[in-house]
């Protein structure tokens, strides 16, 4: 019998938590919460169910060892269908977001189209507080159109939107760690869980960053006072991590510098490519003013096809050549696997 | 009123409690986690296997609280039919008086 004290145990005390926020979203008695940058709470009841532990990626079980272990062993970037390059078609959708509007557009395209529902996502209020929400339309998506780096516990907003009767299909845009979270969960025995969640759309990552990047490091290290609410987005260009302000403004930090900045758990993660998502999207391996897509499952690839079809969506001839950073990228993380064997 | 307890899908249950910690109406607010576990788990055996009045005195007291309003069945992560095992579990209850 499993239960938080476990999780505790084996994650959070050894700093192993991504904060993803599975535990928190699917604990049946809502005992688990984010609070802060830091590791859940527990404030409630426990029933000893196991299903925090049961769907965390980060855990010594068997199939969390499978899962979020298992990229270490495949080749470069993990099982795919598709590659390509890609960007939005719609110039008001890149305007406004992030990544040439790609996760956008696919937002767009599966709500409306009714392949889902809704979609959990992560938006930002002015100050950069970033927090999950599920979203129902497009106005909804494009609140989260620019939000990239910033670590929200995305999937600490599944419970509401599995429980909610208007909702019976969920897409869920996640880093890896979240991605691999909802891979636990295919495998665990919430099938309420299993039959609402339909489309996992990754994004690479290399790591993500805590909020007090903002408060802290940008006075600390760029000597800077920024108002958070001048801050248009954060971006991560040739190894350094840009903060472009609402006056085109951009200030570079060294990634080894933001690292310092990342959530520790991230240093327990060997996926870069979101490798058990439907499709995943990254700057990484792609020319200038697209986004390299990788679709792993028929459905991510329908969906891709589809889209380029309808002229949703506008491609570069792939390269190779160009592509393999990505793969350079992924093989580095996966060293992170000395990590698990130290620590 | 659906009595095959198969359709409960008892199987799928992880005994997380939920379905009686959020009763509709607030019947089971005073209990623990683990007593929202242990009363989950002595409906269902009551349900598949029937009451024993010497031992299971607790469980339908707890039991007696639920008015089969079925909100139980909307926060079940597991798919489970609280309802219809909460209404087996009454149902072999009566027989046994």
């Amino acid at each position: 019998m499993t239960d938080y004290t476990d999780l505790k145990r084996e994650v959070w005390d050894r700093d192993r938590c991504s904060g993803c926020g599975a535990c928190a979203g699917s604990c049946p008695l809502e005992a688990l919460h984010f609070r802060g940058d830091d590791n859940p709470l527990f404030d409630g009841l426990c029933s000893k169910c196991g299903v925090c532990y049961s769907v965390c990626p980060r855990t010594d079980s068997e199939t969390s060892v499978g899962v979020s272990r298992a990229p270490e062993n495949s080749d470069n970037i993990g099982p795919y269908i598709g590659r390509y390059f890609a960007r939005s078609s719609d110039f008001q959708i890149i305007k406004r977001a992030q990544g040439f509007g790609v996760v956008t557009s696919v937002l767009k395209y599966v709500l409306e189209e009714g392949v889902v529902d809704a979609a959990i996502v992560v938006t930002a209020d002015i100050f950069m507080n970033t927090r999950p929400m599920i979203a129902r339309n497009f106005a909804d998506v494009r609140k989260s159109a620019k939000v990239k780096y910033i670590w929200a516990p995305v999937l600490s907003k599944l419970r509401e939107a599995v429980l909610d009767e208007s909702i019976d299909s969920i897409a869920v845009v996640g880093v890896p760690c979240a991605i691999q979270a909802l891979e636990m969960i295919s495998r665990s025995k919430l099938k309420l869980y299993q039959k609402k969640l339909k489309l996992r759309i990754g994004l690479f990552c290399w790591e993500i960053f805590r909020h007090i990047l903002i408060s802290e490091m940008i006075h600390k290290e760029l000597q800077l006072d920024i108002d958070p609410r001048r801050i248009w987005m954060f971006d991560i260009r040739k190894r350094k991590l840009v903060v472009e302000l609402m006056d085109s403004t951009e200030y570079h930090i060294p990634l080894e510098t933001a690292s310092r900045y990342a959530r520790k758990g991230c240093n327990y993660c060997v996926d870069f490519t979101s490798e058990w998502s439907d499709l995943s999207v990254g700057n990484a391996g792609a020319p200038k003013d697209f986004l390299s897509v990788v679709t792993r499952t028929e459905l991510g690839d329908g969906i891709i096809k589809d889209m380029i079809e309808k002229g949703l969506l506008v491609t570069d001839s792939f390269d190779e050549s160009v592509f393999s950073l990505a793969e350079r990228v992924n093989k580095k993380k996966k060293e992170r696997i000395r990590n698990f064997k130290s620590g | 009123m659906d009595l095959d307890l198969s359709s409960a899908a008892l199987e799928n249950c992880i005994y997380c409690g939920a379905c009686f910690r959020y009763c509709v109406l607030g019947a089971y607010n005073e209990l623990d986690g683990m007593e929202l576990k242990a009363l989950v788990a002595g409906v269902t055996r009551i349900a598949r296997k029937g009451y024993r009045p010497e031992k299971d005195g607790r469980i339908k007291e707890l039991l007696d609280r639920c008015t089969l309003q079925g909100y139980c069945n909307k926060v079940c992560p597991a798919m489970v039919n609280p309802l219809v095992r909460n209404r087996v579990a009454k149902k072999r209850i009566e027989e046994e008086r």
